[in-house]
C-alpha cells in the first residue's frame, strides 16, 4: 500500500469516527424523529432496537 | 400488529429481596443482575414467556416495594405502573405477588394491598425450600382460601414451581378477564395499616400448621460479622485479601495479554510498509487499546469477589456495619447500596439513589457517589502502582502493592463520606435520617450467577474497549501525528524534538502545561488527561499512544509501565494517582447527574468542587512527596 493510499485510509477512518461520535453525542436530538419515522413506516422492530438496543426482548 | 393482538403484560410485584428478579430470570430466561440486598431493581425490566397454548405474555419486573403507599421514587414507579398511570406503559392485565416464604409476616401486607387493585392476582410463595428447611409447614389450600387468590409455591433459583405458576396465571386471566382495575390509590391511614396487619396475623394463624425457626447459622455468623469490633476486623481483612488478590492472581494472565498485544503489533507492523496507516494501527489502535485490555483480568477478579460477597449475603452485613459510619456523616442507610454500586461505575450508583425518599439525602448521595473508586480508575491505579511501588512484603502475607491499592480504595471510601459530612452540615442541612436495614440469610453463592455477572462485566469492558476507547485512541493518535513537522525541522536523531511536539496534541499539551506543572504533570500527561474526560481509562491508552509515538523503535515493545517508571518521578506518579481519586473525569456521570437532578446547577457544582479538590490534593501530594523524597 502506497503512502498516499495509507494517508487516505487514515483520513477515512478518522472521519468515520468523528461522524460516529457526533451521532452518539447528539442522539437525544435525532432519536425521537428517527424512531417516529420508522414507526410511521411500520418498522417497529427497527425503532425498538434503535431506542432500547439489545435490552428490548 | 394491532394493539389488541399485542401480547398482554403481567407484572411481578413484591418486597425488595423476595426473589422477584430471580423469578423473572427463571420465567423469561433473561440475563440480568440478581443481588442479595434490597433495592437492586431500579430500572425497568421486561421479558416474554410462552404459555402452554402457544400465546405469549410480556412480563414486567417491578421495583421492590414495601407498600403501595410509596415512600421513594422507585416505589412510586411500582404503584404508578400498577395503577396504569405511567405514560406509554400498558397497565398489567394480571399480577404475580412474589412473597418470601421465610418471612410471610412482612410480605403478606403488600399482597393484601395488591388484592385491592381488582386485577387478577396469583401469589408466588418463593424460597419455599428454605422455609421448609426451617420447619415451616403451611396449609396452602387454606392460605389460598383465606386470601381469596391462587397460591403457588416456587423456588425461583432452582426453576421449581414455574409451570404451576404460569398455569395459575393463565387460569386467573381466563376466570376474571373483565375486572375493573383501580386507577387511584388513597394513602393508608394508621387505622387501615393496623387493620391490614391484623388481617395478616389472622390469615397466617389460620394457615400455619407449624412455625419455622430462625436460621441458626445466620445467627451464629452474624454474631461475628455484625460485632462492633470483630465485624470491622473481618471486613478489613476481606478487603485487604481482595486487593492483594487483584495484583497477585492477575499477573500471569496480564503477562499473556501484554505479550499477545506486543506480538500482534509486531505482526501487523510487518505486514504494512512504513506510513501513516501502519502508525495508526500499531501506535494508535494496538498500543492504545492494548494498554487498557491488559487490565481485564484485574477487573474480573475484583468483580468475582464483589459478586461472591453479594450473593452470599455478606455485603448486606458490610452495609450494616458501614451504616453506622454513614449515619454518622449524615447519609441515609439506603445510600450504602448506591455507593457500593459506584465501586463498579458511578452511573448505576447514581441511578439507584432513586431508592432514597428524601430529596436532600438523595442529592447528598448523588454528589459524593462519583468520588467512590469506580472500576475505570483501576487501570490507572494498577498501572502507576505496578510501575512505582516495589513488589515487596508489607505486613504478614500482604505485599506493598496490594496495600497501596487497598489504601487507594480506602481513600475512595473516606472521600465521599467526608464530603457527605461537609454537605450535610452546609448546603444540604437537614435532620439525621433514621437507619433501616434488612439482612438476608446467608447462602452459598450460585456459580451460575457469579459466572453470568463476570461475563456481563467482561462484555461491558470489551465493548468499551472496542468503541469508546478504540475511537478515542484513534483520535488521540491523529491529533498526536498531524500536522507533520516542517521539512526543515531537525529530527530526533539530529538533536531535534520528536514529531509529536509539532502535532495538534503536542501544542495542546504544551498550552495546558503551565496549569499542570504545579502538579508535576508535563505536556504528555496534559494530552492524556483531556480524552480521559470522556472515560477515565482512556488516559492509559492515550499515554500508551503518546509514548509509542515519541519513543524510538527499540522502545515500542516495552510495556507502558516500564516506560513511565524511567520517565516519571515518584512524586509525579503519586500526584496523578491523587488527581484520579478526586477528579470528575467522566462526562457520562455529569450527564446522568443532570438527568437525575433535572438542572445543570448540580453537575456544574460537582465538576467545580471535584476539580478544585483534585487540584489542591495533587498539588499538596506532589510537593510533599518531592520534599520528603527529594524527587520532585
Amino acid at each position: 500500500m502506497t503512502a498516499s493510499a495509507q494517508e487516505l485510509s487514515v483520513f477515512g477512518i478518522v472521519a468515520a469516527i468523528l461522524v460516529w461520535w457526533a451521532l452518539k453525542l447528539t442522539r437525544p436530538l435525532w432519536l425521537p424523529s428517527v424512531t417516529g419515522w420508522l414507526l410511521r413506516h411500520g418498522r417497529v422492530k427497527w425503532a425498538m432496537r434503535l431506542r432500547f438496543g439489545k435490552r428490548c426482548h | 400488529m394491532s394493539a389488541t393482538d399485542a401480547p398482554k403484560m403481567i407484572a411481578l410485584a413484591g418486597l425488595p429481596n423476595c426473589g422477584k428478579t430471580s423469578l423473572f430470570n427463571a420465567l423469561t430466561g433473561s440475563r440480568q443482575k440478581v443481588a442479595n440486598y434490597p433495592g437492586v431493581t431500579v430500572e425497568r425490566k421486561e421479558g416474554a414467556i410462552g404459555l402452554p397454548d402457544g400465546r405469549t405474555l410480556r412480563v414486567l419486573d417491578l421495583p421492590g416495594t414495601y407498600s403501595l403507599d410509596a415512600r421513594t421514587p422507585d416505589e412510586a414507579i411500582t404503584r404508578d405502573v400498577l395503577l396504569g398511570k405511567i405514560q406509554g406503559e400498558d397497565p398489567p392485565v394480571a399480577l404475580v405477588a412474589v412473597a418470601d416464604a421465610t418471612n410471610l409476616e412482612r410480605n403478606l401486607g403488600l399482597v393484601l394491598e395488591l388484592r385491592d387493585l381488582n386485577v387478577p392476582l396469583v401469589l408466588a410463595l418463593n424460597m419455599m425450600d428454605l422455609a421448609r428447611k426451617r420447619g415451616l409447614e403451611l396449609d396452602l389450600v387454606r392460605l389460598s382460601v383465606e386470601l381469596g387468590i391462587p397460591v403457588v409455591p416456587t423456588v425461583a433459583v432452582k426453576n421449581l414451581g414455574l409451570n404451576e405458576l404460569l398455569a395459575a396465571v393463565d387460569e386467573a386471566l381466563r376466570a376474571n378477564p373483565a375486572a375493573a382495575p383501580r386507577t387511584e390509590w388513597k394513602r393508608s391511614d394508621s387505622a387501615s395499616v393496623r387493620a391490614r396487619f391484623s388481617e395478616v396475623d389472622r390469615v397466617l394463624k389460620a394457615s400455619t400448621k407449624k412455625s419455622g425457626t430462625p436460621a441458626l447459622w445466620t445467627e451464629r455468623l452474624d454474631r461475628i460479622f455484625l460485632h462492633p469490633v470483630l465485624g470491622f476486623v473481618v471486613l478489613a481483612s476481606v478487603l485487604a485479601f481482595m486487593f492483594q488478590a487483584i495484583f497477585s492472581w492477575a499477573s500471569i494472565p496480564q503477562d499473556w495479554i501484554e505479550q499477545g498485544v506486543a506480538a500482534f503489533g509486531s505482526w501487523v507492523g510487518s505486514l504494512l510498509a512504513d506510513g501513516p496507516l501502519k502508525s495508526l494501527l500499531v501506535d494508535g489502535v494496538i498500543a492504545g487499546v492494548g494498554s487498557v485490555l491488559v487490565f481485564l483480568p484485574q477487573i474480573l477478579i475484583l468483580f468475582s469477589f464483589i459478586l461472591v460477597l453479594e450473593d452470599s449475603g455478606y455485603l448486606a452485613r458490610a452495609a450494616f456495619i458501614m451504616d453506622r459510619v454513614m449515619g454518622g456523616v449524615g447519609l441515609h442507610g439506603r445510600a450504602f447500596i448506591p455507593l457500593l454500586s459506584s465501586f463498579a461505575c458511578a452511573i448505576p450508583g447514581i441511578l439507584s439513589t432513586r431508592t432514597i425518599a428524601n430529596p436532600r439525602d438523595r442529592l447528598a448521595t448523588i454528589l459524593v457517589a462519583p468520588l467512590t473508586t469506580c472500576s475505570a480508575r483501576l487501570p490507572v491505579y494498577t498501572l502507576l502502582v505496578g510501575a512505582f511501588i516495589p513488589d515487596q512484603p508489607f505486613f504478614g502475607p500482604f505485599r506493598m502493592q496490594g496495600a497501596v491499592l487497598f489504601g487507594l480504595y480506602l481513600a475512595g471510601t473516606i472521600a465521599p463520606l467526608t464530603m457527605a459530612w461537609l454537605f450535610r452540615r452546609t448546603i444540604l442541612r437537614g435532620p439525621k435520617p433514621p437507619l433501616l436495614m434488612e439482612l438476608p440469610t446467608y447462602k452459598l453463592p450460585s456459580l451460575k450467577g457469579v459466572l453470568l455477572g463476570l461475563i456481563e462485566r467482561a462484555k461491558i469492558f470489551l465493548r468499551r474497549a472496542g468503541t469508546v476507547i478504540l475511537s478515542l485512541s484513534v483520535l488521540v493518535w491523529f491529533l498526536s501525528s498531524y500536522p507533520a513537522p516542517p521539512a526543515t525541522a531537525p529530527g530526533p536523531a539530529e538533536g531535534g524534538a520528536p514529531a509529536i511536539h509539532y502535532s495538534y496534541a503536542g501544542r495542546l499539551g504544551h498550552a495546558v502545561e503551565p496549569l499542570l506543572k504545579p502538579l508535576g504533570f508535563d505536556w504528555r500527561v496534559g494530552i492524556a488527561l483531556i480524552p480521559g474526560f470522556a472515560a477515565r481509562e482512556v488516559m492509559v491508552s492515550a499515554l500508551g499512544t503518546v509514548y509509542a509515538l515519541e519513543g524510538d523503535e527499540t522502545q515500542v515493545e516495552k510495556a507502558l509501565g516500564e516506560r513511565l517508571a524511567v520517565s516519571w518521578s515518584l512524586a509525579t506518579a503519586l500526584s496523578l494517582i491523587v488527581w484520579y481519586i478526586f477528579a470528575p473525569q467522566c462526562l457520562s456521570t455529569l450527564a446522568v447527574v443532570r438527568r437525575e437532578t433535572n438542572t445543570w446547577k448540580w453537575p456544574l457544582f460537582l465538576l467545580g468542587y471535584m476539580t478544585a479538590l483534585a487540584y489542591v490534593a495533587s498539588f499538596a501530594t506532589f510537593h510533599l512527596v518531592g520534599w520528603l523524597w527529594g524527587s520532585a
